[in-house]
């Protein structure tokens, strides 16, 4: 492809091969940081992670800084994620870049000069970038081997390849889908190469404050999301777990685990845990410490609270009730729960 | 099993092994292999796996030495094969199999059971060539010895695929996760795939309903979970109309626009699931998914019928019968005290066999000893 991707361009879309080379021209890193401009790309880093932490989010495609700012800042705030380490920041920034990407595509027309629809019906740097992440386009359909590589990592229903027409090894692929195929590979492809491992320890300490500051940010969104532990704002399935073991009674394999990631999630530390399986019968304290510590992220891997798909699936679904139908994940129930139960406090006040 | 009938087995094999030609995996120096032998106490499995082999050679010597009762290679390319921990052995990427066994499918008389899963397997094959595009070249299809069908794809475009990807396919093929909304969206004339299958489905079972007597299609209706009597009613009134924008104007809407329908295609184990599941190919899962497993050597000889693991062209696989094809012992004849009298289908005949002491053809007693069904006499 002969298409040569322009510095506002690479500003909008960072993760480019053609942006890495942009910022040849900057001096190394550690340097920068050193520099008032190594400041200023410091806080777009910042801010950039602040943005992926915000409830509301701005994505403006109106861009005014110089190309290798905003290059250099994306570069750094993955950077700093890395070296904080949190799974959940992890996440949260590829996602936002990937919903940025997804917004800059759709509405590419507003803000770049260069924008050309071609007979696809795509814009030249759709077709660009799905080119450059592996997603080859043609005619309203994909290969079946290429597809199936690209919805794999996606949990929705209408991707699957089953719910897809497909026939002599093609699958049909509606024009809106691609989009969101394409903000989905975005999102895979950033997320594969974090956390970067070997940061060098002397920039660690040039990027220290700034990761100080990106965590008490989370620790408030988290805080906010979920505050004090309040079990009567739990979901059914998790309300009859804790019932089961204060009743005595053992869990099983998935359960344990179900119960023991949402408790971690919602904010309740360790020890409080280890303590609601003292009831169980065959509750041993060092096992259980272990077990909660291994979930909750000792053993590197911090696990999430399954989704109510798969907590339908190891038979853990009980008694769904009318805001079950509603959500997916028994956190999202216990947050809306909450905020409820806040509300009804609120209006319940003269 | 009796050493007499355990002496009697493996001497059959080494006979085999002798002088039947053996067909090696390619690039045999990247698999691993595992063996069964008729060690002292077999049938009690016993497996040494973890096992390399330079070339092809080699890998034949072996076989022919030790006469295995089973052998198995794996579908993984492994940098160290022979590595004692899957984690030394440095996964390198594995063939596409599908698994097809009679087990997982239904019970009752054996050359029932195969018959059986040789349709799931044409069903399998039709999937794979016409709708995931796989040229039926790289496709090799063998009868696994027992009871069931094994189909390995050697396409590059698949081997490095992880679990994931691998599921993808296997989920297709057995009909699971279809989201009955995509199922009615599209146009009225889609082409193969799940769409099709999932609209002549339910067209099918609105007409068997149309044909039974009112009384039963609304005490069917109203059996499934969800439908009321009246729904019943109107679902059974409206069937003509259903189909009718089932067939001409597909849409999701539908569901909403017939109340009950949502119910009727929901329905686990209901009528509508049954013959729908009919349409898949019911592959066994976790072969699929799992990229290190270990898979029958195509040309050996199952441990556990004596037959032939055969590799079958594509052209003779309408007609392949494998208790004439894969049988590859003769017909002198061997006496056995049958300890376990099944009616014993082989050879184009079927075999009616009391308990205690009988004369069988040669191919019958090994097949017996094989299935424990008798010892040698």
């Amino acid at each position: 492809m002969v298409y040569e991707p322009s510095g506002k361009e690479l500003a909008h879309f960072p993760f480019l091969k053609k942006a890495n080379d942009r910022i040849r021209s900057l001096p190394p890193v550690e340097t920068l940081l050193t520099e008032d401009r190594g400041a200023f790309i410091k806080r777009l880093a910042e801010e950039r992670i602040s943005q992926s932490l915000a409830s509301v989010k701005k994505i403006n495609p109106h861009i005014e800084h110089a190309p290798e700012d905003e290059i250099a800042g994306y570069i750094l705030s993955r950077v700093i994620v890395s070296s904080i380490g949190e799974r959940q920041l992890l996440d949260r920034l590829v996602r936002y870049e990937a919903d940025r990407a997804y917004n800059f595509l759709r509405n590419e027309d507003s803000w770049n000069s260069n924008f050309i629809k071609t007979e696809s019906g795509y814009s030249q740097l759709f077709l660009y970038i799905a080119n450059e992440l592996g997603i080859p386009i043609q005619q309203g359909t994909i290969p079946m081997v290429d597809y199936v590589e690209l919805v794999s990592p996606i949990r929705e229903g209408r991707f699957r390849l089953i719910n897809r027409m497909v026939t002599k090894g093609q699958v049909y692929v509606g024009d809106d889908e691609l989009y969101d195929l394409l903000c989905e590979r975005i999102r895979v492809i950033l997320r594969r190469d974090l956390p970067y491992k070997n940061v060098p320890k002397s920039l660690n300490k040039k990027i220290a404050e700034s990761a100080e500051q990106i965590k008490m940010q989370h620790k408030e969104m988290m805080l906010e999301n979920f505050g004090a532990v309040e079990e009567t704002a739990f979901p059914p399935c998790i309300q009859a777990l804790v019932s089961a073991i204060t009743s005595g009674a053992n869990l099983t394999h998935p359960g344990r685990f179900s119960l023991t990631a949402f408790l971690h999630t919602i904010g309740m530390d360790n020890n409080h845990i280890a303590g609601l399986y003292a009831r169980a019968p065959d509750y041993d304290p060092e096992k259980t410490m272990y077990q909660v510590g291994h979930i909750t992220g000792g053993g590197g891997t911090e696990y999430t609270a399954p989704a109510c798909a798969a907590m339908k699936t190891t038979g853990l679904c009980v008694r769904p009730d009318k805001l079950c139908e509603t959500i997916n994940h028994p956190l999202s129930y216990y947050r809306k729960k909450k905020r409820q139960k806040k509300q009804a406090f609120r209006e319940s006040k003269p | 099993m009796k050493p007499a009938t355990l002496e009697f087995v493996r001497q059959r094999f080494a006979e085999y092994y002798g002088k039947a030609p053996l067909i090696t995996p390619p690039s045999i120096e990247q698999r691993e292999w595992g063996f069964v032998l008729f060690s002292p106490g077999y049938p009690e499995i016993h497996m040494r796996r973890h096992i390399g082999f330079p070339g092809k050679d080699d890998a034949i010597a072996y076989i022919r030495n030790l006469v295995p009762a089973h052998v198995y290679y794996s579908s993984a390319y492994y940098e160290r094969p022979d590595a004692g921990s899957m984690k030394e052995k440095g996964w390198c990427g594995a063939d596409l199999i599908f698994d097809l066994d009679a087990d997982h499918i239904m019970r009752g008389p054996y050359d029932k059971m195969l018959a059986r899963v040789k349709e799931e397997t044409e069903k399998l094959l039709t999937m794979l060539t016409d709708e995931f595009g796989i040229d039926r070249r790289a496709i090799e299809v063998v009868f696994s010895g027992g009871r069931g069908y094994h189909i390995h794809v050697r396409d590059i475009a698949f081997r490095s695929w992880g679990s994931a990807e691998r599921r993808e396919l296997i989920d297709y093929v057995c009909g699971i996760g279809i989201d009955p909304a995509a199922m009615l969206s599209g146009k009225a004339t889609a082409g193969a795939g799940w769409q099709t299958r999932y609209r002549a489905t339910l067209v099918e079972y609105l007409q068997w309903i149309e044909t039974l007597p009112e009384k039963e299609a609304l005490a069917h209706l109203s059996a499934v979970p969800g439908i009321g009597k009246s729904t019943a009613e109107k679902i059974r009134n409206n069937c003509r109309a259903i189909i009718r924008d089932i067939s001409s104007a597909p849409d999701p809407r539908l569901f909403k626009k017939y109340p009950g329908l949502t119910e009727i295609v929901l329905a686990e184990e209901g009528e509508f699931k049954r013959r729908l599941r009919e349409r898949a190919a019911l592959a066994d899962e976790p072969v699929t998914t799992d990229t290190k497993r270990l898979i029958r050597m195509p040309s050996s000889l199952h441990g556990g019928s004596g037959m032939r693991v055969m590799p079958i062209e594509a052209r003779d696989f309408a007609s392949f019968d494998p208790l004439t094809d894969a049988v590859i012992f003769g017909t002198r004849d061997v006496r056995v005290d049958v300890t376990l009298p099944r009616p014993t289908p082989m050879l184009g005949s079927t075999y009616q066999l009391a308990k205690g002491i009988t004369t069988v053809p040669e191919a019958v007693a090994v097949f017996l000893c094989c299935r424990g069904m008798a010892e040698i006499a």
